[in-house]
C-alpha cells in the first residue's frame, strides 16, 4: 500500500524518577493518502501520545523507539529545526480543547496567517486572502469580522472551526485530530465532524482521527485501529471491525454502543478497568486480566497477529474459539 | 467604557483618601504647630503671625479645603527652612528623583525581564536553588546598605565612579549618568530580584498552556514560540508588578538619595523632618503618594490596552 | 514544625536567626565593654585582642555597640509584629469574615495607605510624634498593618463558608467567637510566615530610619545609626561599615528566608 505515514514497532515509555514505564508497545499503523483512519481506545491507552509522537510533540520525559516514517523521512530522529519544516505544513494537528488552544492575545486571523507565512513564500496580503478563503471554507460567517476577532469573542464551535482552518490552510498531507469534538456541545459535534469530512475530500488530506465515539467513526472512517493498554489489539476496515468484531476487547467495545438493531436489550460493559501505567505487567496480552477467554498462555506471551476476514487480530485464540467462549459465558450469565 | 469609569472613580476616591490621610496626620500633632516649628522660646508676636499665615485660626475643614485649593493652583505654601515656595522646591527635587527613578526602573526591567525569561527557559532545578539564594540576598540587603557596599567597592577601592554628589543632565549628560549609576544600581538590585521571580513564574505558567502546543504544531521553533507567543502572554501579569515596583523604587530612593547626597525628594524629606519644616514635608509626602497612585492607575490602563480580554469586556 | 525543615530556605533562615538569637542572649548576659564608653586615645583601632571588632571614630567598642544594636533590632521587631499584627488581624478578619461594605471600606483605606511608599509613612509619623523607641515602634507597626490585614482577610474569606463554621453558626456561636476561636487557629502557619516577613521588614525599616537620623536617638546604638557613622569614615576604616551592614543583612535575610520557607511548605511546593 502506498502510504503517507507508516508507524512500525513504535514504543514509547515515560521516564519518571529514573524508572521507565511503557505506555505504548510495538504499535504498527499505516495511513494512506486521503483516507480517514480512526484510532480508538479508552483514556490512558496510549492513543494520544502515539498521535503526538507523529508530530514530535510527545512529553519531554517520553522515550521513543521503533520508527515513524512520513513518506521517505524518518520522523523519530528529527531535531527541532527539521521538525519545523513538517509541522504545520505537511503534518498538522487539531487538539481537544478549542477554548485554550488559541493564543488569547492575538487576533485569530493573524494566528492562521502565521501558519501561511511560516511555510509559504507569499506576501502578507496574499496570506490574508488565503486565510479569508479558508475561513469561508470552514463555514464561518462574516469572515472579515472573524479575522479581526480575539479568541474569547468566539464560541467553542467557532474556535474549533478556526483550529480546523489553521490545520488545513497549508494543505497538509496528514492531519491528526485528537478528540476534536469531545469538548463541544452535542449539536456542534456533528457539524464539526461533517466539516472534517468535507475538508478531507476537498483538500485530499489524510486524517488520523482519535476518538471514542464509535458512531462518528462508523460514518466517517475507512479503517480503524483499536488500542488497549499501549498495544493495538485489532485493526482493519471499519465495516468489518466494528460490525463483526473478533478480538474480545473489540467485541466488548462494540457491544457497549447503543444501536437501533438492539433496542430494548441491555447495554453491555467490560468488567474491570485499565491497569494504570505503573502496574502493567510487561509480558502477555494487555487485555488478559479482563478477558473472558483468557488462559495461562495469555498472561505469559504477547500474542502475534493473524489475518481474518480483512482485519488483523492480536489474540492467542482463533475466531472460532473466541466465539465459543463468548457463547459459553453468555449461557453462564443466563 | 464602564471599565474606565469604574477605574477613574476608584482613582478619585483613593486620591481623596490619600490627601485626607496626609492632611490628617499633620493635624494630630500634639501641641501647637507654630510652637513646634519656632520652638518654645519664640516671641509670641512671631507665633501669632505664623498661626495666621498657616491659617491655624480657622476651622479644620476650611484649612483642608484651602490646602486642596492651593494644591490645584500649584501653591503648597512656603517652606520655612528654605523660604521658597514648596512647589518650586518639589519641582527641582523631582528632576533628580525622577531621573533616578527612571534609571532604576530601566535597570530593573533590563535585568529582570531577560533574566526571568532565561531562568524559565533553562532553569530546572539546576539553577533554581542558587538563584533563589541570590535573589533572597539582594532582596534582604536594604538598598542603602547595598549603596554603601557599592560605594566601598566602586568608589573607594576601584575608584571608577564618583561616590556622592549629583551632576545635572543639562550640565554634563555623561557625568549625570555616572553620578546616578551607583544609586540606581543599589535600588535596582533588590527590585530586579522581585521582578525576576515574577517573570520566571509567569513564563513557566504560560509554557504549560495549550496554545503553546498549538504554536509548536504550526512549525514554529522553540525560540519563536517563546518570543511570539509565550513572552507576550507572560508579561501581562508582570505589568502589575512594575506598578508595585514603582512605589518600592520611590520608597527606596528616599533613603538612597541620602546615602549618595543627591538633592532629590528624599533628601528634601529628611531635611524637612529634621528642620521641622511641616508645609514642605506635607507637600512632599502628598506628592509622592499621588505619584504612586497615578502610576498604579496607569498600570490599570496599560493592562486594558495590552489585554484584549479586559479591553472588550 | 518538623516538616518545615524539608525546605532549604527555612533551614538556612532558621540557622541565621539562631545565630543572631545567640548573639542577643550573650549580649543580655554580658557585653564586652560599655557600648557608649569612649576611649579618645584609641579611635578607629583595627580588630584585635582588646576590641574584637575594633573601635569607631569616638573610640567606642564596635562589638558591644553592634550587640546592643541587635538587642534594639529584636525589641523593635517583636513589638512591631505584636502591635501591627494585632491591629492588622483585627481589621483584616472583619473585612474577610463579613465582606460586603465593611470589606470595601477597609480595603480602600488599606490601598490608600499602600500609596505611601516604603518608609515614607513611618517618616511622616515620626515627624509628627517625634523620635524615640516607642514612636518608632508605633510608626513601623502602622506601616505593617496592611500586610497582616491582607493576609488575614484572605484567610478569613477562605474559611467563612467552611462546614465547621456553618456548624458553629447553627449551634448559635457569635461572630467574634467563630472568628477568633474557630477560624484564627487555622491560619497559624500563614500568620507565622507573615509575622516573619513583617519582622524582617521592621528591622530593615528601623535601620533605614536610624540611618537617616530619625527613630532611635543617640547615644543608644542602633545598627542603622552605626552604618551612617561608619560611612563617614569609610576611607579610613572600611571594615567598620561591613559590620553593621552584614548584621542587618543577616537579620533581614534570616527572617525573610524563614517566612519564605514556611510559605513554601504551606503551599506544598
Amino acid at each position: 500500500m502506498n502510504s503517507v505515514c507508516k508507524v512500525k514497532n513504535f514504543s514509547l515509555s515515560f521516564v519518571q524518577d529514573k524508572k521507565e514505564y511503557a505506555a505504548v508497545r510495538d504499535v504498527n499503523m499505516e495511513i494512506a493518502p486521503g483516507e480517514i483512519v480512526a484510532l480508538i481506545g479508552e483514556s490512558g491507552c496510549g492513543k494520544s501520545v502515539t498521535a503526538l509522537s507523529m508530530i514530535g510533540l510527545q512529553p519531554e520525559n517520553a522515550r521513543v523507539s521503533g520508527s515513524i516514517r512520513f513518506g521517505d523521512e524518518e520522523l523519530l530522529t528529527l531535531n527541532d529545526r527539521e521538525w519545523s519544516f513538517y509541522r504545520g505544513d505537511r503534518i498538522s494537528m487539531i487538539f481537544q480543547e478549542p477554548m485554550t488552544a488559541l493564543n488569547p492575545l492575538i487576533k485569530v486571523g493573524k494566528q492562521i496567517q502565521e501558519n501561511v507565512l511560516l511555510h509559504q513564500k507569499v506576501t502578507g496580503e496574499a496570506a490574508v486572502k488565503q486565510v479569508l478563503e479558508v475561513l469561508k471554507q470552514v463555514g464561518l460567517p462574516d469572515v472579515e469580522r472573524i479575522y479581526q476577532s480575539y479568541p474569547h469573542q468566539l464560541s467553542g464551535g467557532q474556535r474549533q472551526r478556526i483550529m480546523i482552518a489553521m490545520a488545513f490552510v497549508n494543505n497538509p498531507d496528514l492531519l491528526i485530530a485528537d478528540e476534536p469534538t469531545t469538548a463541544l456541545d452535542v449539536t456542534i459535534q456533528a457539524q464539526i465532524m461533517d466539516l472534517m469530512k468535507k475538508m478531507n475530500r476537498e483538500r485530499q488530506t489524510a486524517v488520523l482521527l482519535i476518538s471514542h465515539d464509535l458512531g462518528v467513526i462508523r460514518d466517517l472512517c475507512s479503517r480503524v485501529y483499536i488500542m488497549y493498554a499501549g498495544r493495538v489489539v485489532e485493526s482493519g476496515p471499519v465495516e468489518y471491525v466494528l460490525k463483526e468484531p473478533v478480538h474480545p476487547y473489540t467485541r466488548g467495545l462494540a457491544a457497549a454502543i447503543p444501536s437501533a438493531g438492539r433496542r430494548g436489550r441491555e447495554l453491555e460493559s467490560i468488567p474491570g478497568t485499565v491497569e494504570p501505567l505503573q502496574r502493567r505487567s510487561k509480558k502477555g496480552c494487555p487485555f488478559a486480566g479482563r478477558c473472558f477467554g483468557a488462559q495461562s498462555l495469555c498472561h505469559e506471551e504477547t500474542p502475534h497477529s493473524y489475518s481474518y476476514r480483512g482485519r488483523d487480530v492480536y489474540c492467542h485464540l482463533s475466531p472460532a474459539e473466541i466465539e465459543k467462549r463468548s457463547a459459553e459465558r453468555k449461557a453462564d450469565h443466563e | 467604557m464602564m471599565y474606565y469609569c469604574r477605574k477613574a472613580g476608584g482613582l478619585l476616591v483613593t486620591l481623596a483618601l490619600v490627601s485626607l490621610i496626609t492632611f490628617g496626620v499633620f493635624q494630630i500633632l500634639p501641641g501647637n504647630p507654630a510652637y513646634i516649628i519656632l520652638g518654645v522660646d519664640a516671641d509670641p508676636m512671631q507665633i501669632e503671625a505664623l498661626e495666621q499665615s498657616m491659617g491655624l485660626d480657622k476651622p479644620l475643614y476650611q484649612r483642608y479645603f484651602s490646602w486642596i485649593r492651593g494644591l490645584f493652583a500649584g501653591d503648597l505654601g512656603t517652606s520655612f527652612r528654605y523660604q521658597q515656595p514648596v512647589s518650586q522646591l518639589i519641582t527641582s527635587g523631582l528632576t533628580v528623583t525622577g531621573s533616578l527613578a527612571v534609571m532604576t526602573m530601566l535597570m530593573t526591567v533590563l535585568i529582570g525581564i531577560p533574566a526571568g525569561i532565561w531562568l524559565a527557559g533553562h532553569g530546572g532545578r539546576k539553577y533554581s536553588v542558587g538563584f533563589s539564594m541570590l535573589s533572597q540576598i539582594s532582596l534582604s540587603v536594604p538598598a542603602f546598605c547595598m549603596g554603601i557596599f557599592l560605594i566601598n567597592l566602586f568608589s573607594v577601592r576601584l575608584k571608577w565612579l564618583p561616590s556622592i554628589g549629583y551632576i545635572s543632565w543639562a550640565e554634563d549628560p555623561a557625568g549625570c549618568m555616572r553620578s546616578l549609576l551607583l544609586p540606581s544600581l543599589s535600588i535596582a538590585l533588590g527590585s530586579s530580584a522581585v521582578l525576576i521571580r515574577y517573570v520566571k513564574v509567569s513564563v513557566t505558567n504560560q509554557q504549560k498552556q495549550d496554545y503553546v502546543r498549538t504554536a509548536y504544531s504550526k512549525g514554529l521553533r522553540k525560540s519563536k514560540v517563546m518570543y511570539r507567543h509565550v513572552v507576550r502572554n507572560s508579561l501581562i501579569p508582570v505589568i502589575t508588578i512594575l506598578g508595585m515596583l514603582t512605589a518600592d523604587i520611590l520608597g527606596g530612593s528616599i533613603i538612597t538619595e541620602n546615602v549618595f547626597s543627591l538633592p532629590g525628594i528624599g533628601r528634601l524629606i529628611s531635611v524637612s523632618i529634621s528642620s521641622r519644616d511641616l508645609p514642605l514635608l506635607q507637600g512632599l509626602v502628598l506628592y509622592l503618594a499621588v505619584i504612586v497612585v497615578l502610576c498604579n492607575f496607569a498600570v490599570d490602563l496599560v493592562y486594558s490596552v495590552v489585554d484584549p480580554r479586559i479591553r472588550l469586556k | 514544625m518538623k516538616k518545615y525543615f524539608s525546605s532549604i530556605s527555612f533551614c538556612i533562615g532558621f540557622g541565621m536567626i539562631a545565630l543572631m538569637s545567640a548573639l542577643l542572649l550573650v549580649s543580655l548576659v554580658h557585653l564586652p565593654c560599655e557600648p557608649n564608653a569612649m576611649e579618645l586615645t584609641n579611635k578607629l583601632s583595627v580588630p584585635g585582642a582588646a576590641h574584637w571588632l575594633g573601635t569607631d571614630q569616638f573610640g567606642r567598642d564596635i562589638l558591644s555597640r553592634a550587640m546592643k544594636g541587635v538587642q534594639i533590632s529584636f525589641l523593635i521587631g517583636v513589638l512591631v509584629v505584636v502591635c501591627g499584627g494585632a491591629a492588622g488581624i483585627a481589621v483584616g478578619s472583619f473585612a474577610g469574615y463579613y465582606g460586603g461594605r465593611v470589606d470595601e471600606v477597609i480595603m480602600k483605606l488599606i490601598d490608600a495607605q499602600m500609596a505611601f511608599p516604603g518608609v515614607l509613612l513611618a517618616l511622616m509619623l515620626i515627624a509628627v510624634f517625634g523620635n524615640g523607641i516607642s514612636n518608632t515602634v508605633l510608626a513601623l507597626a502602622i506601616m505593617s498593618v496592611p500586610r497582616f490585614a491582607r493576609m488575614s482577610r484572605s484567610g478569613f474569606m477562605k474559611y467563612r463558608d467552611a462546614d465547621f463554621v456553618k456548624a458553629e453558626k447553627v449551634r448559635g456561636a457569635g461572630g467574634l467567637r467563630i472568628m477568633f476561636v474557630h477560624i484564627l487557629p487555622n491560619l497559624t502557619a500563614e500568620l507565622a510566615a507573615t509575622a516573619s516577613l513583617a519582622f524582617a521588614g521592621a528591622v530593615m525599616s528601623e535601620a533605614g530610619l536610624s540611618y537617616l537620623g530619625m527613630g532611635i536617638q543617640p547615644p543608644d546604638p542602633s545598627l542603622g545609626k552605626m552604618l551612617s557613622e561608619a560611612q563617614d569614615c569609610i576611607l579610613r576604616a572600611a571594615w567598620y561599615v561591613l559590620i553593621p551592614a552584614v548584621i542587618i543583612a543577616v537579620l533581614v535575610l534570616g527572617f525573610n528566608l524563614l517566612g519564605d520557607g514556611i510559605q513554601e511548605v504551606n503551599e506544598g511546593r
